[in-house]
């Protein structure tokens, strides 16, 4: 069987794409003390590059929906759902782009407390008697990384019949995305954060983020290819 | 009967379309629909064919096969730098410098250093209030790589929240079921500092990197 030129690099951009997160977090680990390269610090060659990947990922999901819809008026078939799912993926993917390049996580406790001080700062103070001790961003995220699995296992099980091969992406992706909030909590408890191996931590959590979004940047990327593959194929 | 009138509607049905067909090729304004030339249909195929196989097919493993030499040297390297840091973390031996306090005079725009820990301790919330607001603030650890021992920092923007362009007070508070005798010490020199230093922190804004 001969492998068409456009065909052959199906994979390329995740090869690519794990070979920089690689490499990014190998920067990490040996020059951990410059801010330009530090998987911890916003603003710099890690950030840009986190946000750029993930605004690619959206624009690509958009693609697909664009491409699938434009499908359903060839071929009369259920494309409807797909598309929301797809949509969807491409929305979230959007708003982590944000969050990321914008910084909105690190910094959503003092957006909110400006708004609600007297709430937040109580609410700050019980959880930390309660013996809460990790970063306070991941108490406003929790229900958004539950919609995500939520939505993760729901796109699995209704895009698995059509992309059958490349539902993996999907699946791992999420499940790599669902152990962030998880090494969050640990890494940035207090005992953790004081220890010098601080910096392996974010190495594993920033890593596991950036090899999840390479697999759903991935996913949307095959899924682009497909459907435009069916829609010249008409 | 019934099938005799069917093949019976059916040729008339035929007859009528061919001869609308045939009127519609006559007609000079009619475009024919687009066909794409047989290179294209050729091409098409392929990809489909091709797309189905993809990942079974020998080319693709060729493919792959030309890429674990990277992956395995970077791979590698990310092992032996987590191992050799390991080691080096465990000769490390913690400062025998007592807690100290210096402001951002000899790194302006830069962390403001609270001093050394040892790792065995855990590590203090610290409650900075202003006069606009009181915002909590968790020092950072970070190797400082001028002394290669870990020390805590708090950054400027930490420490001056962002929107507060003057401020009149800062009051350290930290919580108290952390306290211990040794980050009694260090909180009562990080107080003394902040009192001692006032003067000099600047009351227009700070500007410095951003640093989670």
């Amino acid at each position: 069987m001969k492998i068409t030129r456009s065909n052959q690099h199906l994979f390329l951009p995740l090869l690519l794409l794990l070979l920089v997160d690689l490499i990014l977090i190998l920067v990490h680990l040996n020059y951990y003390q410059y801010s330009l390269f530090n998987l911890d610090i916003e603003a710099n060659i890690p950030t840009i590059y986190q946000g750029a990947k993930i605004f690619a990922g959206a624009f690509l999901a958009f693609l697909a929906v664009y491409i699938i819809g434009h499908q359903k008026k060839q071929k009369s078939q259920r494309t409807l759902l797909p598309r929301r799912i797809i949509g969807l993926l491409g929305a979230g993917l959007f708003f982590l782009g944000l969050d990321e390049v914008g910084t909105i996580h690190e910094n959503i406790f003092t957006y909110l407390a400006e708004l609600f001080p007297e709430q937040l700062y109580g609410l700050q103070d019980s959880l930390l008697e309660a013996g809460y001790l990790s970063t306070n961003w991941l108490l406003f995220y929790i229900p958004l990384f539950l919609a995500a699995g939520v939505f993760g296992i729901y796109a699995a099980i209704k895009l698995v019949k059509t992309y059958p091969r490349y539902i993996w992406l999907l699946i791992i992706g999420f499940l790599l995305i669902f152990c962030i909030p998880v090494i969050e909590y640990l890494n940035t408890a207090p005992d953790v954060r004081s220890s010098e191996l601080y910096y392996l931590w974010t190495a594993l959590e920033e890593g596991i983020e950036m090899i999840a979004l390479s697999l759903l940047v991935q996913f949307c990327y095959v899924v682009v290819v497909l459907e435009e593959g069916k829609l010249t194929s008409v | 009967m019934t099938e005799q009138y069917t093949n019976t509607l059916l040729k008339s049905e035929l007859r009528k379309h061919a001869h609308s067909f045939t009127k519609l090729l006559e007609d000079p304004l009619f475009v024919p629909p687009h066909q794409p030339s047989v290179a294209q249909q050729e091409r098409q195929r392929k990809r489909r064919r091709s797309l189905d196989t993809f990942l079974a097919s020998p080319e693709e493993a060729n493919y792959i096969r030309d890429f674990p030499v990277v992956f395995s040297v970077i791979i590698y390297s990310i092992i032996a730098t987590i191992l050799s840091k390991g080691a080096e973390s465990n000769n490390l031996s913690v400062s025998p410098t007592p807690p100290q306090i210096r402001f951002g005079s000899n790194r302006p725009k830069s962390d403001i250093v609270i001093g050394y820990f040892d790792k065995n301790v855990f590590q203090p919330v610290l409650f900075v209030k202003t006069d606009l607001t009181t915002h909590a603030v968790t020092p950072r650890p970070v190797l400082d790589p001028r002394y290669n021992v870990p020390c805590i920092t708090i950054t400027a923007k930490q420490l001056f929240f962002p929107k507060t362009d003057f401020f009149t007070e800062i009051t350290v508070t930290m919580n108290s079921r952390l306290l211990d005798d040794r980050w009694r010490n260090m909180f009562d020199t990080v107080q003394r500092s902040l009192d001692e230093g006032f003067g000099s922190i600047p009351t227009s804004r700070h500007t410095t990197r951003n640093q989670r």
